[in-house]
């Protein structure tokens, strides 16, 4: 099944150490700049910003329907237990009718 | 010989206690997967009678290329894991290898027994063992993990135990060979399907029987989650298969892909949201074995080679981002993931590595299994190779999440790890790019227990002496 794969996969490795050898011969010829140019907006100096783990994905959160999702999964004793007793029932209506 | 690896084991979990020697757990465990990997090499099916009983009225163990390639993962992920906790467990250390010895014989039990009462007291061995690990570190977390754990068990044990006491009354036999000849597909038996495949969904975390994993995790120590999402999970996608197998119903199951499909997407969204890495991974293994179990459910060959590769998969990446990222615990005592700026080459190769193959990035080991996964996929319907397809992406997202917040993260701490910690997760990434650049090597310990789950007669003859 994966008679040419190897050796795919083999070229592409050494492709990507390849491309990482010249980044890293190219870095070392190159004269650095001594003077950094500041990134500016509208005239303003950037500031350093890092987005915070809480914000990542943040559209995704709200548009699909996960904030309904997590308010599933209330860390209740009660409710899992609920969802073993639903999910066996479940499982057993549907292996008597299907299988 | 399987009578003095079970001793060897047995031994170990009490003179740890009572010896105060770790490294006895360390050998006994690695004795075990020795032992394990000479019984792989075997290309017949044995049995093991206890007692001097014959089956199908003592209790048997047989081993077969199933069990056995379920039984090779289980002790090779121990081991690594032994080794790792020698540093990573700080206190109370005898205590620990003393329950990881019971845990590793609760995984082997059930693995490699032949009679399903016994797969049920293993079962609970390890279960028990479970329950105490998450429990280990004593804080808040801990406690409250476990009882959760606790509870929910108790109850799908309980549904196993109906589920073999119904077998049982309509049978009249335990034996997994015996049963499989006398088995009918009649409403009674049905149900006592539904109910063990319904009480083995919780190890193999199957939505809705998921929720207990992600709060019984963020408790545990980082080695046990490993055990937790790989070889723990595989066990309860063994049971599931090994009574589909008693039952001779290794064929198309809506059941296993609906539950599979709802299993891979809901646990990718939910893994996509959280913010502490130890919540992140548990439902990450929550939503990769949704793709086990839907493949499973196509019952074609393809179906079950590309679910037992991605089991195999899984347990390999999860064990060794469970282990890198538990060194980021370790160094900055932190499991948020705003937390954990490190600055360490070694282990940005090691965890970047493993989260671009959890991703299914070529050309590592994780592709290959995907990509079994998708054409195996495509013969049943191409909606649930979009919906694998979709949640892979998903997948994706999540670990540059875990990527970004460890490694490109503002505030850094030089970090030193060290070489015990450090070694094991070299060794598993070694393996997760060996695999992907070598997947024939995988497919070769694949096959034959392919070939063992779907030739009933086979298992039902070596049982009973041909």
């Amino acid at each position: 099944m994966f008679e040419q794969w190897s050796l795919f996969a083999l070229a592409f490795m050494g492709f990507i150490f390849l491309g990482f050898l010249i980044y890293m011969l190219g870095n070392r010829k190159s004269r650095k700049e001594e003077m950094k140019y500041e990134t500016y907006t509208c005239g303003e100096p950037f500031p350093k910003v890092s987005i915070g783990v809480e914000n990542f994905y943040h559209a995704v959160k709200r548009s699909l329907g996960i904030k309904d999702l997590r308010s599933h999964h209330s860390g209740r004793i009660s409710d899992y237990l609920i969802w073993v007793v639903i999910g066996t029932v479940i499982v057993i209506l549907l292996t008597v009718v299907w299988v | 010989m399987i009578v003095y690896l079970l001793l060897v084991l047995f031994a170990a979990t009490f003179l740890v206690l009572i010896v105060k020697r770790d490294e006895i757990a360390i050998i006994a465990i690695l004795f075990s997967f020795f032992s394990m990997c000479y019984m792989f090499m075997n290309p017949e099916i044995m049995v093991f009678g206890f007692g001097g009983w014959s089956p199908p009225f003592g209790i048997v163990w047989v081993l077969d290329k199933l069990n056995v390639f379920l039984a090779l993962l289980v002790t090779g992920i121990s081991s690594v894991i032994a080794v790792y906790s020698l540093k990573y467990i700080k206190e109370r250390r005898h205590r620990y290898y003393t329950l990881l010895c019971l845990i590793t014989i609760g995984l082997l039990g059930v693995s490699l027994t032949g009679d399903i009462f016994n797969l049920y007291v293993f079962f609970e061995i390890l279960s028990v063992s479970s329950y105490a690990l998450v429990a280990f570190f004593l804080n808040e977390h801990a406690i409250e993990g476990a009882f959760k754990y606790l509870m929910v068990g108790s109850m799908t044990s309980l549904f196993i135990l109906i589920g073999i006491a119904m077998l049982y009354g309509l049978t009249g036999t335990l034996n997994f060979a015996d049963l499989a000849s006398k088995i009918s597909h009649d409403p009674p038996y049905m149900v006592a399907l539904g109910l063990l495949v319904a009480g083995f969904s919780l190890k193999a975390t199957i939505v809705p029987f998921h929720a207990w994993k992600p709060d019984a995790i963020e408790g545990t120590p980082a080695p046990i989650g490993a055990i937790f999402t790989s070889v723990s999970t595989a066990i309860g996608v063994y049971g599931i298969l090994r009574i589909l197998f008693i039952f001779n119903l290794i064929q198309i199951n809506w059941v296993l892909i609906l539950f599979g499909a709802i299993t891979m997407l809901l646990g990718a969204l939910m893994a996509l949201v959280q913010v502490n890495v130890k919540r992140m991974l548990a439902y990450s293994g929550v939503s990769q074995i949704g793709y086990v179990i839907m493949v499973i459910g196509f019952g074609t060959l393809l179906g079950i080679t590309s679910g037992l590769y991605h089991i195999l998969n899984n347990a390999l990446i999860k064990t060794l981002l469970f282990m890198g990222i538990g060194i980021g615990i370790y160094l900055t005592g932190k499991e948020n993931l705003n937390e954990m700026g490190m600055k360490n080459t070694p282990l940005l190769i090691c965890v970047g590595i493993g989260l671009l193959s959890l991703s299914g990035i070529p050309p590592l080991n994780g592709f290959v299994s995907k990509w079994l996964i998708f054409m195996a996929s495509w013969e049943i319907s191409p909606m649930l190779t979009a919906i694998a397809i979709i949640a892979s992406a998903l997948t994706l997202a999540y670990s540059f999440k875990i990527f970004s917040a460890m490694f490109l993260a503002n505030r850094k701490i030089e970090a030193k790890v060290p070489k015990i910690l450090l070694i094991p997760v070299i060794i598993l990434t070694a393996l997760c790019v060996f695999i992907g650049v070598f997947p024939q090597a995988g497919l070769n310990m694949i096959e034959p227990a392919v070939n063992a789950l779907l030739n009933q007669n086979q298992y039902i003859t070596a049982v009973f002496g041909g």
